[in-house]
């Protein structure tokens, strides 16, 4: 063997363990990289295009009407307390109060691809809470009822009836507001019943018509 | 030498290796924005309401204490605004971040007090600020309207339930029955047949 060959193989040899060497300092560093926090969820720039979107929002029309044809898909999920809950609630609703939302048992309604959830309470605040926070954490298909219950009172319980000047359509979401009612139990419209009237007897007015003057044609007869 | 050869190619790539390694580590940059509070911790905030102040408490604040926010766009908060107030609409939330806004106030102990045309979009800028870690912030429940082209303010109360839910449902699914007095059918009118009156023609020309 060469001189050259030897001290080659050594120079080999010697730049292994070189590199080894530098790549067990960089091992070492990661520990010293300085720990930026990795936060779950979306970044803030996409969560403040999510707040200024409006999609999020379903108005209560909507939500009769789908409701009404059975969607297989849409879950109901209240965010109110057990108490107003067990108060009234919409029908097939689960209730989810805002502050177990992280329960182990309850947040797998939340956090799921299958159902649209639709998040209601009494107005749109505590309804938009939730959505906020879910949405933060990159949960899917989250709904909020555009008004809350407050709305729905107004427009599927109580629909006003339009002014003779609106439009035809407004006349028949009228007539959809109506029917949609009746399938969450409205009563029907009032009933008139017919009953006996007892005569009264009116004294007879007597009216003298002023006797009329003839009058005679001017001029010759 | 075949040996060495090997060797080379082993070595050329864990210098190649080592290379990637630097290049990622120098142009690596922590992204801009983070949110740095838990989702549980906010959720404990929102559950007990402490961010929300009300009209009247608001009202009684020594105004130095503390810097109003409107988030409302440009258009709006020209048109008419609370006294003191700047503007930040919601979209240039996380510019004014950049610009430091809220550090600022946090660093000098100031309260933040956003409002916005109705609360829940207060409590959209609320969400956003306090997941990045400025907690600092209050949220002033009101609702702005023009009237007369003035601009007015109304205290909200948020979650409270517009009517009674149950009782409301209960009437709506009572059966309404209505008494109605019957109208008297009219008696058959007798048909009356006059002849046309024969009207007696003046001779004309004189009488």
């Amino acid at each position: 063997m060469s001189a050259t060959y030897t001290t080659k193989k050594i120079l080999v040899k010697r730049s292994y363990q070189f590199l080894a060497l530098i790549l067990i300092l960089l091992a070492g560093g990661l520990f010293l990289i300085p720990k930026h926090q990795k936060h779950d969820g979306i970044p803030p720039e996409q969560f403040v295009k999510n707040l200024l979107s409006t999609e999020r929002y379903i108005s209560t029309d909507l939500l009769a009407d789908r409701m009404v044809n059975q969607d297989p898909v849409l879950l109901l999920i209240d965010t109110r307390t057990t108490e107003e809950f067990e108060k009234f609630s919409l029908p097939n609703a689960i209730n989810i109060p805002l502050a177990q939302m992280f329960d182990e048992n309850l947040n797998g309604y939340l956090n799921q691809e299958i159902y649209d959830i639709v998040l209601f309470a009494n107005d749109n605040f505590l309804a938009n809470e939730a959505w906020m926070i879910g949405n933060r954490l990159g949960y899917q298909r989250l709904y909020v009822l555009d008004g809350g219950l407050s709305a729905w009172f107004e427009t599927i319980i109580e629909p006003p009836y339009p002014k003779e000047t609106m439009s035809k359509e407004a006349f028949e979401l009228y007539a959809f507001r109506k029917a949609a009612g009746k399938y969450f139990g409205v009563a029907n419209d009032t009933v008139e019943i017919a009953t006996k009237v007892v005569k009264k007897k009116v004294p007879k007015k007597v009216i003298t018509k002023p006797k009329k003057k003839k009058k005679m044609p001017e001029g010759g007869c | 030498m075949k040996e060495l050869e090997k060797t080379k190619r082993i070595s050329i790539s864990a210098i190649l290796f080592l290379l990637v390694i630097v290049i990622a580590v120098l142009t690596f940059r922590k992204p801009q924005f983070s949110f740095s509070n838990s989702s549980v911790n906010t959720l404990e905030v929102v559950t007990n309401s402490s961010h929300v102040i009300s009209l009247d408490e608001f009202k009684n604040l020594d105004p130095s204490s503390y810097t109003l926010i409107d988030i409302r766009t440009n258009f709006d908060f020209s048109k008419g605004h609370l006294n003191n107030a700047i503007n930040i609409p919601l979209s240039q939330t996380l510019e004014a971040v950049n610009n430091g806004t809220f550090s600022d106030a946090e660093s000098t102990e100031n309260t933040v007090i956003i409002y916005g045309e109705h609360p829940q979009d207060a409590d959209a800028a609320w969400m956003l600020l306090f997941q990045m870690g400025y907690e600092q912030i209050k949220i002033l429940t009101i609702r702005t309207y023009y009237e007369n082209r003035q601009f007015h303010v109304k205290n909200v109360e948020v979650g409270k339930p517009a009517y009674d839910f149950a009782e409301k449902m209960k009437k709506a699914s009572v059966q309404k029955i209505k008494k109605v007095e019957a109208k008297p059918t009219p008696a058959p009118k007798k048909k009356v047949i006059t002849q046309p009156k024969k009207k007696k023609k003046m001779p004309e020309g004189g009488c």
